[in-house]
């Protein structure tokens, strides 16, 4: 059965982070989560149609990309779900960013540890959790899920961006 | 005074046989580093309206201020010149131990004009340049120079050595160190030719690394630094991480199942059988021993072992631009004949990939009709290719022309189409259907098609600093100026790129800080690159690289993709380049006087 990653406020809604749907396309399973959360329908659908600012990713590409609403999907297909970017949330997975290096630099910006993986910044606050690594071949990537909340959210995620700015050759 | 540096630089006439030091001026240091970056800035002042294979052209072999340190992966070093094969500014990098020596001997950099009437080599030690005889090593091979050379001074003697082919002034000749590493692009080596300098030998002393001006945030800042390098869940992670494992060359299969290694000269995107010229096949079957750099714990050098006609011959390395360039590209996927193209190249010092497109667009021209003449070679003949690669280096037939570049070659033979070329130099190993990112890249980079400038795969494929999709166009004109300017930044370190997948500005900041004995902000590292940057452009503007320059070779905006996980797909240059120019605050490709002066290059130019 596809399992369906929930992120930031689609946590709040449902009280879960990872559920598992029935479904053969992307749009099954989130019919069928609309059914087992029925508030998630305003967040999702626009009509019949993902909703524009939804982001729907399936193997780290948007479902936009590929077939939408119609992308098959197997039965070990992991689907990760965000809510827009707006509304002082910020949400972004990095690649080659390991969480105790992102703890570092809280620390040294005057963050606070609230819980593991929570730190209050002035103004904001930063939760941050291993996603599932990017697997291509031979190589693995890890991926740090990072979602930042808060007054000041919007100069903090661009902080975080500019530390995590990674590039390759 | 900043640290990190000799605070020594020599200038070498060629013509004259004169040398003379100077210090660096720290406001040049500040505004450009080192490596790269200054080097660019003395090409610049040095004039763009220069005949690249004059006397008066600037050939500069610089190190970085973490050069020689025990900075990791701060073992590259920089030559950057104007380009006989573009006509644009162009740096070139090669790892090994030649960076750290050069530091060690007392240098910054060696800025080489004019040109001598009988061939020579630099003697580069104990603070001193000296100029020898080079009579006996002229028309040898890098691998020859090398090792005469080694016996002469010394086994502790770094050598990078022009071969044959950069003698013979073939356009994308190169520089080859002892450790096998190439300082591959553009040309560099056809420079030295020009001027008859074969080789550079340098002895340096370790005692003579320089010292971190804070100590204290040093250790911090090496050890954070380390970490993130060793973190085995990183693709750098020593003995783990894909880098380390495989080396460069784990990325074949990967591009050739999403459609994105172009092949039979990018008239297809796939191939059947690439797994026979990969990292992973090359770590099973052919590999001897995973060797590395000055102060790098990654390893991803690999030194094989192939066997042609009986005969066993080792180099280093089978890297992925290599093997797909003398392999895919050119029809063929034979793990023994690919690697001994690879090493012919290195042993004539001629860029792999540059040697590649040129094979490719004669097995097409010939296939097509196009080329008729006796030395015609049809795509998949491994034999042919090492043929053809012997008569670029030494000039003969039609590798005469080959070796004026294979953008030259298509337009002398009416066909200007099949090379696959910006500003003159061939793509690298990445299709720009497959990639829509590297397309942009491509077309924007300052020394022609290259993957070096902005590595866009590393959001396309890995997912890194975030994962973009490989064929969506939206983003990539952002994605590339971000690339662009933090590789022009360490480039001018000069650390290896590889770095990158592991360290972003905030290690490089504190790196550097404790160095230099100065605050730096990772603000500060990006403004750096993005200077570097805007500099090479105006150059190129001034050289003749206005506005249009920015294109990319038809077949990628006409001929769909063909096959695997791009099948169908033309790369949207006209877009990208849209929201690029609007990141980078330039005309159609011209840097505005009012960027130059906001980056305070216009001041520092007229300085």
């Amino acid at each position: 059965m596809p399992k369906v990653n929930l992120y930031a406020t689609f946590r709040d809604l449902t009280g879960q982070s990872q559920v598992r749907v029935e479904g053969k396309t992307v749009g099954e399973v989130l019919e069928a989560l609309v059914r087992a959360y029925p508030t998630l329908k305003e967040e999702l659908f626009e009509g019949e149609e993902l909703a524009e600012r939804v982001s729907v990713f399936l193997e780290g590409r948007d479902v936009r990309y590929l077939e939408g609403l119609a992308t098959p999907l197997t039965e070990e297909a992991t689907l990760d779900l965000f809510p827009p970017v707006a509304g002082g949330t910020f949400a972004q997975r990095f690649g080659a960013l390991p969480a105790w290096l992102l703890e570092r630099y809280l620390s040294e910006w005057g963050g606070r540890k609230l819980e593991e993986g929570v730190y209050a910044l002035p103004g904001a606050r930063v939760r941050f959790a291993e996603a599932e690594p990017l697997r291509v071949g031979s190589l693995s990537l890890p991926q740090l899920q990072v979602e930042v909340e808060g007054e000041e959210a919007e100069a903090w995620f661009q902080r975080i961006q500019l530390a995590a700015a990674r590039g390759g050759g | 005074m900043l640290g990190g540096y000799a605070h020594r630089i020599a200038r070498i006439n060629l013509s004259s046989g004169q040398v003379e030091y100077f210090a660096p001026d720290p406001k040049d240091l500040e505004m450009y580093v080192g490596g790269r970056g200054l080097g660019v800035k003395y090409v610049f002042e040095n004039g763009p309206k220069v005949d690249p294979f004059s006397p008066d052209n600037l050939l500069c072999i610089m190190n970085g201020p973490l050069s020689g340190t025990r900075a990791k992966m701060s073992g590259r070093l920089a030559v950057v010149t104007k380009s006989p094969l573009t006509g644009t500014v162009t740096d070139s990098h090669m790892g090994g131990w030649t960076a750290a020596k050069l530091k060690w001997a007392g240098f910054d950099g060696l800025l080489i004009k004019g040109a001598s009437e009988k061939p020579v080599y630099l003697l580069v030690q104990d603070g001193e340049v000296t100029l020898h005889d080079a009579s006996d090593l002229w028309g040898k091979t890098t691998h020859e120079t090398h090792r005469i050379l080694r016996e002469r001074h010394g086994e502790d003697a770094d050598v990078m050595a022009i071969g044959p082919a950069g003698e013979n002034l073939v356009r994308f000749a190169n520089w080859i160190n002892n450790d096998e590493r190439a300082a591959g692009r553009g040309g560099t080596g056809a420079v030295a030719g020009s001027k008859k300098l074969k080789a550079i030998v340098v002895v340096g002393k370790q005692e003579n690394m320089p010292q971190p001006k804070d100590p204290q945030l040093w250790r911090e800042a090496d050890r954070q630094a380390s970490a993130t390098i060793n973190d085995p869940k990183n693709v750098t992670a020593p003995k783990k991480g894909g880098l380390s494992l495989y080396g460069t060359n784990v990325l074949m299969n990967i591009t050739n199942v999403m459609g994105a290694l172009p092949t039979f000269n990018a008239q297809h995107t796939c191939m059947e059988g690439v797994e026979t010229i990969s990292g992973e096949y090359i770590r099973e079957h052919r590999l001897i021993k995973d060797n590395t750099c000055h102060a790098c714990p990654v390893a991803c050098k690999k030194m094989v072992e192939v066997h042609i006609n009986g005969k066993a011959i080792r180099f280093e390395s089978y890297e992925y631009e290599s093997a797909w360039a003398l392999g895919a590209h050119s029809g063929h996927t034979d793990t023994d004949w690919t690697g001994y193209a690879i090493y012919l190249c290195n042993a004539y010092g001629m860029d792999t990939i540059e040697t590649g497109n040129a094979i490719a667009v004669l097995m097409e021209a010939t296939e097509k009709g196009y080329y008729q003449g006796p030395d015609g070679i049809r795509f998949g003949d491994k034999e042919g290719e090492a043929r053809i690669i012997e008569a670029i280096a030494y000039r003969r037939g039609v590798g005469d022309s080959l070796a004026e570049g294979p953008a030259r070659f298509a337009k002398a033979i009416g066909h200007p189409e099949i090379a696959l070329e910006v500003k003159g130099q061939s793509i690298p190993a990445y299709d720009p259907r497959g990639l829509k990112g590297m397309g942009i890249a491509y077309a924007t980079s300052n020394r022609g098609a290259c993957h070096l400038r902005a590595y866009t795969p590393a959001s396309e494929i890995l997912g890194v600093p975030y994962k973009t999709d490989p064929l969506a166009w939206e983003g990539k004109g952002k994605l590339t100026k971000l690339f662009q300017d933090l590789s022009a930044f360490t480039d001018s370190l000069d650390l290896c790129k590889f770095s990158q997948f592991a360290e972003g500005p905030e290690e490089y900041a504190k790196q550097l800080a404790a160095y230099w004995g100065r605050p730096v902000t990772p603000e500060e590292i990006l403004l750096i690159g993005e200077r570097i940057y805007n500099l090479e452009r105006y150059y190129n503007n001034l050289a003749g690289w206005a506005e249009g320059s920015d294109y990319l070779p038809e077949r990628f905006l006409k001929e769909p993709s063909d096959c695997a996980g791009s099948k169908g797909q033309l790369t949207e240059l006209d877009l990208m380049l849209q929201e690029y120019y609007q990141e980078r605050g330039w005309e159609k490709g011209v840097v505005p006087p009012a960027k130059l002066q906001a980056l305070g290059i216009l001041s520092a130019a007229a300085d």
